[in-house]
């Protein structure tokens, strides 16, 4: 189960996530709200990639705060990043490879990712840059999850993605949770969302302001949305959290 | 400045302390050779014709982000000139001869290098930056015949304007005139729609160019105003210091100079000027104490200074401090009105 | 003709092998860390008087080839120890590559004038090693045995290299973690990118101080000889391509073979003739003959 509890995350003076608390535990939740609500920013203080203000994330009731980024992975937490963000020059199998040794090292046990994703064997030796996008954001699923984790993280999971492709990778999703994942998605589209979601978790400038089904959500939101200025969706946040 | 206007106070206007400042430093570089030893005034002489090559860095640092090392080039290539022309093969020793002649070589090379060594930006340019000097360093070193080699050229004649020839002090008002000639000028091209176009390119490179800026030639404008700054200089330093060898061309020499930037902070226009003082004086005050550990100390400080302070070295710095009493005053003269 | 052209490339060995030690040295942290670094030149230097100074000491005039070899290790691990000491002191608080080359360059300059304190500007020499291992024939000229040693010497390093990258696991995180991969995803995927640039920053020191002591013996440790280190190494890096070693070896070729020949045939030409080898490559190839598309 993850439990996220008063996390607060900021970029120097901008406050990009507001004391927000949230627990998932065996089902899909999806954040959502519009461009720089702070969705990718949870998820990246849960991966580690983002520093955190103040606030605990618990694993199993075991707070992660504290475990640097690389360590991550071995605590239990698969981050599949926005932009797929494959080591390019490397075959889809060393991909894999590097989180799967990692794993390993801090004992671990490892999943066979073939046989969770048997698409990957057509193209398992292939360089990952030459690979498709649908493609890529599969190797980037198999690299998240090679580890077994037990919380995964996707960020804009269907951003991007053919319709086939999208419908495979919400199969994937679900084949997860049913294996007892606890998945934690960021998504800024309602729609995407409902087709694999649980729960949506409506942000809004850092701060939950609605939660439920995706239906509910939609019917609740709908007329705010509509209503949203446009002016204000852009923050810089989003953008500046590469670590140097 | 709101708070300065609310509460009424007259403060002049910003351009104005400038002008003073300017004029007031002006005046004292004027007069203070007739109250110093000619050991000092060459030394301030010496900071004065460093300004316009640090300047050349400035504008290429500040403006397009890249380090330039190549400054040596323009230096040794504005020495040389001098040398041969009033040293060793001597033909004239007029300066309007000379500065125009070094500028237009210095134009014409940078001209040419620009488009060898501008062609990509970061490592590239500053390791072809030094490349070059290096080459030109091997090519007046081996060229012993017409250059003297590892000797250099040293015989040279002080110069003569409007055929008066010029004693050590004249060479100094010379020296003076020509590097705030240069430092106005700069400030003029440092407010002009080039600068921000530059500015604009050291943003991002195919953006400015996807809004109809020439991204090559400005650079290469860039570069050719840095050049024919220390061109101009070179041929004064040549006279100043009554040698020229091919050390001129060494790369740790057009190092000196992007350190001397970094020293007096890159995000400042006062920064060059600042950083050539400070540089000869404390290689002047290092070297006398120990000879061999001037290049370290200031490596030291330059590298500290990079990693404490970044871009606004000892100008940031001071304006800090300053600014830090400055505001303590205001606020104590604050408390004072208000607490009535 | 062909023994002609084989007489410049034999010549040109040393030149050839110490260049491939340094840049790959330089091509190595720029890839892997993507930090630019003109520290080497500094650990070149220092590599080679360390090399020369310690064989004088330690040896004198008996030399044994064995011993020789232990003070080239010393040499290499001292280097790798001052970059990661300069790292650790230094590079990491630099975040622009603008910050790291005028920082870097200034510690140079101090390496530089350290080195001009320790042990003065005269070069010091010590061709023990050099006379020791004797000459052999190829095809009619007579070549330096340590010629041959030094290029093999290198080549094998590269090997090792090239091995070590490609074909071992910890390879594998560092080609995750190079400007190839991702560093960031690298380190959400378990590998600790601090361990990562440590080593890196120490293989390159291995690199440079190598390439300093081992080309010590022929042309002896002399200050300013960082200068043309720094040139040919650098140069070879923009004609190879960062992160190549096929392309640091193939660089390091045409560099130190076109240099022989220029310093014969139009010395005054000797070290423009790099820089115009590094022109026309960036006009034709901009990241180098064997180099990747990189945001460099």
């Amino acid at each position: 189960m993850l439990a996220i509890d008063g996390l607060t995350v900021s970029y120097g003076t901008e406050i990009a996530v507001k004391n927000v608390s949230l627990t998932v535990s065996g089902e899909v939740v999806c954040l959502c709200g519009r461009n720089g609500a702070g969705k990718s920013t949870l998820l990246k203080a849960v991966a580690g990639i983002a520093d955190i203000d103040s606030g605990r994330i618990l694993l199993d009731g075991k707070n992660v705060v504290d475990i640097p980024l690389h360590k991550r992975l071995e605590a239990g937490i698969g981050y599949v990043p926005e932009d797929r963000k494959l080591f390019n020059e490397m075959t889809v199998r060393e991909n894999v490879e590097v989180a799967r040794i990692g794993a390993r090292a801090a004992g671990r046990k490892d999943m066979d990712v073939n046989e969770f994703l048997p698409e990957l064997a057509s193209f398992y030796d292939r360089k990952s840059k030459l690979l498709s996008g649908g493609q890529q954001k599969m190797v980037s699923i198999a690299r998240a999850i090679v580890a077994s984790p037990k919380v995964v993280l996707f960020d804009e999971l269907l951003e991007g993605l053919a319709q086939a492709m999208a419908f495979k990778i919400c199969d994937v999703v679900k084949r997860l949770k049913a294996e007892g994942k606890d998945i934690l998605c960021a998504e800024s589209s309602l729609d995407k969302a409902s087709l694999y979601a649980d729960r949506v978790i409506w942000l809004e400038q850092g701060k939950i302001v609605a939660m439920g089904t995706p239906a509910e959500i939609k019917s609740q939101m709908m007329e705010h949305i509509r209503k949203m200025p446009v002016g204000q969706d852009f923050r810089q946040g989003d953008e500046g959290c590469r670590p140097s | 400045m709101g708070a300065n206007t609310r509460t009424g106070r007259m403060m002049p206007s910003y351009i104005d302390d400038r002008l003073i400042a300017t004029i007031v430093l002006t005046a004292i570089a004027a007069v203070i050779p007739l109250f110093v030893s000619e050991y000092v005034r060459t030394l301030i002489q010496r900071c004065l014709l460093w300004i316009p090559p640090t300047f050349g860095v400035y504008i290429i640092y500040s403006l397009l982000r890249q380090v330039h090392f190549a400054q040596s080039i323009f230096i040794g290539l504005g020495s040389y000139i001098a040398a041969f022309l009033a040293g060793k093969y001597f033909v004239t020793s007029e300066l309007l001869i000379l500065l125009p002649l070094s500028l237009i070589v210095s134009i014409g090379v940078a001209y040419v290098l620009g488009i060898f060594i501008m062609r990509r930006t970061g490592f590239y340019f500053a390791i072809m930056g030094i490349a070059v000097t290096m080459a030109f360093w091997s090519l007046v070193y081996k060229m012993r015949q017409i250059t003297g080699g590892s000797d250099g050229i040293s015989d040279i004649k002080n110069p003569s304007l409007f055929g008066i020839q010029l004693g050590d002090q004249g060479l100094y008002y010379v020296s003076l005139v020509v590097s705030l000639g240069l430092i106005l000028l700069m400030r003029r091209i440092l407010h002009s729609p080039f600068s921000l176009q530059l500015r604009a390119i050291s943003g991002d490179l195919q953006k400015a160019e996807s809004i109809g800026i020439p991204v090559n030639g400005m650079r290469r404008l860039a570069f050719i105003v840095a050049g024919a700054n220390a061109g101009v200089a070179g041929v004064l330093l040549a006279f100043s210091y009554n040698y020229v060898g091919p050390t001129t061309f060494a790369w740790e020499f057009g190092a000196h100079f992007v350190q001397a930037a970094i020293i007096g902070g890159v995000n400042y226009f006062v920064g060059p000027i600042v950083g050539a003082f400070v540089f000869v004086g404390l290689e002047f005050l290092v070297s006398t104490w120990f000879p061999n550990l001037w290049e370290v100390v200031i490596g030291v400080i330059v590298a500290v200074i990079v990693v404490t302070v970044g871009e606004e070295g000892v100008t940031g710095i001071v304006k800090d401090l300053f600014g830090r009493t400055l505001k303590r005053a205001n606020l104590e003269e604050r408390t004072y009105s208000d607490g009535k | 003709m062909f023994s002609m052209g084989l007489r410049y490339i034999l010549n040109a060995l040393p030149v050839v092998s110490y260049v491939i030690l340094l840049s790959f040295s330089y091509s190595f942290l720029l890839y892997i860390c993507g930090r630019v670094s003109l520290t080497f030149a500094g650990i070149y230097l220092v590599g080679a008087y360390a090399t020369v100074s310690l064989s004088i000491a330690l040896m004198g005039n008996s030399l044994s080839f064995a011993g020789f070899m232990g003070i080239l290790l010393l040499a290499s691990l001292l280097g790798a120890a001052m970059l990661v000491a300069s790292y650790l002191c230094f590079e990491r608080f630099l975040k622009t590559d603008v910050h790291r080359m005028v920082a870097t360059s200034s510690l140079l300059l101090v390496f530089r004038g350290l080195v001009k304190v320790v042990w003065g500007t005269t070069p010091v020499t010590y061709s023990a090693p050099f006379l020791e291992l004797g000459v052999s024939e190829i095809a009619g000229n007579i070549v330096p045995n340590y010629y041959l040693f030094m290029l093999g010497l290198a080549l094998l390093l590269m090997l090792a290299l090239a091995y070590f990258l490609n074909r071992t696991s910890w390879g594998m995180r560092f080609r995750a973690s190079s400007l190839d991969g991702d560093r960031t995803m690298a380190q959400a995927c378990g590998v600790n990118q601090n361990l990562v640039t440590l080593m890196t920053f120490a293989i390159s020191g291995v690199l440079a101080g190598l390439a300093g002591g081992l080309y010590a013996p022929i042309a002896g440790a002399a200050y300013g000889s960082e200068a043309n280190a720094l040139l040919l190494a650098a140069l070879s890096v923009i004609i190879g391509g960062v992160g190549s070693i096929g392309g640091a070896v193939l660089a390091a070729f045409i560099v130190g073979i076109v240099r022989a020949v220029a310093a014969i045939k139009m010395p005054v030409l000797e070290l423009a003739v790099p820089f115009i080898i590094a022109s026309v490559t960036l006009m034709l190839r901009p990241f180098g003959i064997w180099g990747k598309e990189f945001r460099y």
